[in-house]
């Protein structure tokens, strides 16, 4: 009996240790260590462009820097050149949340994908 | 025999230390395109910070909803003076050419070439008008210009700042502030300015 009580403990504890990976987000490995994302907001803007937004919260004792980028995605799912979409950096200060948010280059982008990674 | 095979050796030793050597001198080049993620950070300006400053500008643009329209139309911008007030010779088209391009893209904006404060950007408006007087030209192809005023302006200012943080460092910042006019009642309706810090050593001179 006290072993199938283990055995179901065990498969609960690694549900829960799984990532479960966020639509349109791509967070790299080490990133993915000491952020807690918080479900991806979008919408349209004022000027009929798709506007994303992405918050969450750095769990880690230091300021981590991060790099990220959004990459505006056209109804065929072709990448949408733009400013909007090249690499940027942020700091992200320790036990403290954050938010990222841009505006599609275009009226064409329909859709998008974010990239988070750790900048090293 | 033992002496000829030291001399042999010591020989080998510093043909390969100069081989090392020349090796080390030989100058690396690496193509950097724009977007790359580990594009070099320089003491000056480059189009990395021209890029970062004009996406960070036309992104505060679009969130205000200062151009936006009901009626349907696009808004027509001319650029005015953008005024370089760094110790670096820039060419601020560098800055203003990448917003056009993100403001023409929105599809909120077209700029216009044929009216500027030095006369067209364009110069072909002007001589389209000569020719009609060609008589290489066929007339039936030619058509009536119609320039279209513009609604909104778009001047500015670049300057920069130097400030030693100890002996041996020093913090160069470098401002972009831009204001966009409308041209019917000469009001700014939008303002925005972007800041770009580069800690540097304090024996560098940026300009």
């Amino acid at each position: 009996m006290i072993r199938y009580f283990l055995l179901a403990a065990l498969f609960v504890l690694a549900g829960c240790a799984t990532v479960r990976p966020i639509d349109n987000l791509e967070l790299g490995p080490a990133a993915s260590r000491y952020l807690e994302i918080s479900p991806i907001r979008s919408g349209i803007a004022s000027s009929n462009l798709l506007r994303v937004g992405l918050s969450g919260f750095n769990t880690s004792i230091t300021t981590k820097q991060v790099r990220y980028r959004f990459a505006w995605l056209d109804g065929s799912g072709f990448e949408l050149p733009g400013l909007s979409a090249r690499w940027q950096y942020a700091s992200l200060q320790a036990k403290e949340s954050f938010s990222l948010e841009m505006i599609a280059p275009t009226p064409k982008a329909s859709d998008y994908k974010i990239y988070l990674f750790d900048a090293k | 025999m033992q002496r000829q095979g030291r001399i042999k050796l010591s020989q080998a030793v510093v043909l390969s230390l100069l081989v090392v050597l020349f090796a080390g001198c030989g100058s690396q080049t690496r193509l950097i395109r724009p977007g790359m993620s580990d594009v070099p950070t320089v003491e000056g300006l480059s189009n990395n910070d021209f890029e970062q400053a004009a996406s960070e500008v036309v992104q505060s643009m679009l969130r205000s909803g200062s151009i936006d329209r009901n009626d349907g139309k696009k808004n027509i911008l001319v650029i005015s003076s953008i005024l370089n007030d760094s110790m670096q010779r820039i060419d601020t088209d560098q800055l203003i050419k990448k917003i056009r391009i993100e403001l023409l893209q929105s599809g909120k904006v077209k700029t216009t070439t044929a009216i500027g404060l030095n006369g067209s950007e364009d110069v072909m408006n002007q001589k389209y008008s000569q020719l009609s007087s060609s008589k290489k030209v066929n007339k039936s192809t030619l058509v009536r210009q119609r320039f279209t005023a513009p609604n909104l302006s778009l001047s500015g200012r670049i300057f920069q700042k130097n400030n030693r943080i100890n002996s041996s460092l020093q913090l160069t910042e470098y401002y972009f502030q831009l204001t966009l006019t409308d041209l019917s009642d000469g009001l700014g309706v939008w303002e925005g300015e972007v800041a770009i810090g580069k800690e540097t050593s304090s024996n560098s001179v940026s300009w």
